[in-house]
Formats: C-alpha cells, sequence, structure tokens
C-alpha cells in the first residue's frame, strides 16, 4: 500500500512552476503549487509533506515563518531552485539545490536522491502497542511500570520487547533510545539533565 | 593464493601470513613478534620463544580455519595466552575505541543532528562498560587462572585460590557484542546520511573489524581458558581429596 509522495512546489513564477509540473508528470507524485513560504504553513496538520522545492528567495526575508515551518515539517526534505546569487552558507541549509539550468534527468535524479532517503514511517516496522513499550522503555521505566502503565502484563510486555528488538535489530535499551529519537517517539527534552 | 580457510601450519613462511590476511599484523603484535622475518617459517620464528601450538591454534581461529590443538595447556601456554589477551585488551582501550571516538567526534563536525551527537553519548557509556570489563579480566580473573595453574600444574600454593573460581568468571562475562550490532544497524540502516560519508564508512569499516576481533577474543576464552582452568580445577580438588 504504497502513499503518494506528497511534493509542495514554492515559486511564484508560473513558468517554472509549470516547467517542473512538465518535468515530474511521468512520476506519480501528488503536487500541490504555492506562491509564498505562508502558504506551505497551511499544509502544516493532517498532511505529511515529503518534499519541498523552494526558490530560496521566498525564504530568505522571512526567516522566522521559514524556522516555525521547518520545526513543524519533521522529515521534509527541501530542495531549493536556484536561479540568482545566493549565500553559500545560505544554500547549505537545504537538503539539495536545483539548478535552472539543470536537464530534467538531473532534477528528477535529485528528486529521487532525496525521496529514497526519507525514512520508512516507524508505523509500518513496528505496531501502535510496540510504540507506546518502546516509549516507555527509553524514558527508563522498569517492564513493571511499563505494565502498570498500560494495563497489561509484565508477560506482554516481555513479548513486546522481543518483537521490537526484531523488527529494529537493536537490542540495548540505550541503542533504542537513538532508534525512538530518529523515529521522533521522542524528542531530546527527555534527555535535558 | 591460499585459500583463506585452508589451515595455517608452522612450515608456512610467516611474510605470507601476512600477505595473504594483513589483520594478521594484529595477532603477531600480541605475540609481540616483530616484523622483518625474511622468508623465514613461522616455526623458526617462534622457536625457543612462543610455543608454535599455541601461536597456531589462536592464528587458525581468527583466520576461520580449521585446527586441532593439544588438549592440556601447561602453566606456560596459559601465561602466553593470557598475554596475549592482554595485549588485545591495551590495543582495545588505548588505540582502536579511541580511533572510533576520533571518528565519531567528526562525525559530528560534519552531522550534527542530536541523534548523532546520542550516538557519542552510546559509545562513550559502551566504552566504560567494556573498560570495566577488561579492568576486571586483568585485575582478578588472570591472576586467579595464573595462580590456578601454577597451583595444579606447578605446586604453588593451593590455599590462594578457595576465594574465586572460573565459574565465576562465566559469569562475569557478559555479552559486549550487542551493543556493538545495535551501533551498526543505527549507522547502516536509521540514521540519515549528512555530510558525514567519510567518518560514517571509517566508523563501520573499524566496527566491522573490532567485532571480528572480540568475538575471537571470547573465543579464546570460551573454548580454551575457561575448560582448561576447569580440568585443573578438578585436579586440585582430587589432590586435596587424596
Amino acid at each position: 500500500m504504497a502513499k503518494s509522495i506528497k511534493i509542495i512546489i514554492a515559486e511564484s513564477s508560473e513558468i517554472i512552476k509549470i516547467g517542473f509540473l512538465n518535468i515530474l508528470k511521468s512520476s506519480k507524485y501528488d503536487i500541490q503549487l504555492v506562491n509564498s513560504l505562508e502558504e506551505i504553513y497551511n499544509y502544516k496538520t493532517n498532511y505529511p509533506i515529503d518534499l519541498i522545492l523552494i526558490n530560496p528567495v521566498l525564504i530568505q526575508n522571512e526567516s522566522n515563518t521559514y524556522l516555525k515551518i521547518v520545526s513543524g515539517f519533521k522529515g521534509t526534505k527541501w530542495i531549493g531552485i536556484v536561479f540568482s546569487y545566493f549565500d553559500k552558507k545560505f544554500l547549505e541549509t537545504l537538503d539539495d539545490l536545483i539548478f535552472i539550468n539543470d536537464s530534467s534527468e538531473i532534477i528528477n535524479k535529485k528528486i529521487t536522491k532525496q525521496i529514497r532517503h526519507k525514512k520508512t514511517n516507524i508505523r509500518s516496522v513496528i505496531s501502535e502497542r510496540e510504540i507506546d513499550v518502546l516509549k516507555l522503555l527509553v524514558e527508563g521505566n522498569s517492564n513493571k511500570e511499563i505494565a502498570n502503565n498500560l494495563c497489561i502484563s509484565t508477560h506482554t510486555v516481555i513479548t513486546h520487547r522481543k518483537n521490537i528488538i526484531r523488527k529494529t535489530g537493536i537490542k540495548s535499551v540505550p541503542g533504542l533510545t537513538i532508534y525512538a529519537m530518529v523515529n521522533k517517539v521522542i524528542t531530546l527534552d527527555h534527555f535535558q539533565e | 593464493m591460499r585459500n583463506k580457510n585452508e589451515t595455517i601450519s608452522k612450515d608456512m613462511r610467516m611474510s605470507d601470513l601476512i600477505l595473504n590476511n594483513p589483520l594478521n599484523i594484529l595477532i603477531l603484535e600480541r605475540f609481540e613478534i616483530a616484523l622483518g622475518f625474511n622468508d623465514k617459517s613461522i616455526e623458526d620464528i617462534c622457536k625457543n620463544t612462543i610455543n608454535v601450538e599455541v601461536f597456531l591454534t589462536i592464528l587458525n581461529l581468527y583466520n576461520n580455519s580449521p585446527y586441532s590443538t593439544i588438549s592440556n595447556f601447561n602453566h606456560e601456554d596459559i601465561q602466553l595466552i593470557i598475554q596475549f589477551l592482554k595485549n588485545s585488551h591495551k590495543y582495545y582501550l588505548l588505540e582502536k575505541y579511541p580511533e572510533i571516538s576520533d571518528n565519531i567526534e567528526l562525525m559530528i563536525k560534519t552531522n550534527n543532528d542530536p541523534e548523532v551527537i546520542m550516538v557519542k553519548r552510546f559509545f562513550e557509556e559502551y566504552k566504560n562498560e567494556v573498560a570495566e570489563h577488561i579492568n576486571y579480566e586483568n585485575d582478578i580473573s588472570f591472576p586467579y587462572i595464573l595462580n590456578l595453574f601454577k597451583a595444579g600444574l606447578d605446586n604453588g600454593n593451593i590455599k590462594e585460590l578457595s576465594m574465586y573460581s572460573i565459574n565465576d568468571f562465566k559469569k562475569h562475562h557478559d555479552d559486549i557484542e550487542d551493543k556493538l550490532t545495535d551501533l551498526k544497524n543505527l549507522l547502516i540502516k536509521y540514521l540519515p546520511q549528512k555530510k558525514d560519508k567519510k567518518a560514517r564508512r571509517k566508523i563501520l569499516i573499524d566496527l566491522f573489524e573490532l567485532e571480528h576481533d572480540l568475538r575471537i577474543h571470547t573465543e579464546i576464552e570460551n573454548k580454551i581458558l575457561i575448560p582448561q582452568s576447569e580440568r585443573i580445577e578438578n585436579i586440585i580438588k582430587n589432590k586435596t581429596r587424596g
């Protein structure tokens, strides 16, 4: 059950937007066209975006909105559409760049590359209940505490833990902690000492 | 070229050993054999200083080659094996682990995701656990085993032994390989790669090498050190009974 890849193209030029649509038309992406950063922000809820193609001009003077979007769109990849001069440092904050004279082959390649490395959703790997157990486990709870918290038996907790290890290939609690962080099951705030 | 899994015998040239598998340099270092051996055979190099049987036993283990070793190691052989294991410990603590730590620092410089910073913490904790384990072996298990062989085979002082048994060593001998595997999986499967390609590759290659090394290290302990010590413990039991 492959869900379609969601892409936003943020660019004010009609010519460029249509150009992209044309280049990407054979790949079955779900593409939204927007003109500003503000419009991207509206997609935040219930619509996880895989990739944003954006003219850096739209970001440059809106760094506050940009940072807000970046922190709200965890896991989204950003590709800049570059056809004028930008500060190198600024461009480096993006995952990749597409230049105005790139061939359609190269553009497709760059986009595929970003999508290929997008994380598999944790929910397609381990179950909702296993995520609950994982979360409590890496927060430092014992099997008994996890069992009490979730109103299940310790035996069931152990079964869940075995399944988590089998599915992820990670055995130690510190290792699972990092796994949980990568998959946003927990955030770093859990570890502020 | 010699097949990798063919038994290594004492007639082989020492230089071929390394030409066939460069990681064998590590084994030579731990037996304190220096390079520059011309065309001398393994037997020639070992003569008078190293029991060639012990050398071949460990070498074949490292190279995954079949070898039927002697069944009764004497006090001197065990001394040699323990010296080998201690030298391996030194290599892990003073060379390999610091090298991996350095590369993790390098990785953070090119990818400062919070998860990558957690990898550093993960590794440092793991390193401390291993250091603790190694110190325990160096300070408690190994001296016991040496005393045991002295007492059992060379009439040393049996009384010194009563506090400890090889069974305690077995118990303390927990698995430190799990966390290495976790680290490998995190780096290969889960942590998104940024510009840390070079550092991450170096770490992974080190981890694979270390994993093999530690596995054989454990095998030497499980296949030689523990059964041999149990054999001597039984000899002593019979002695005190008789």
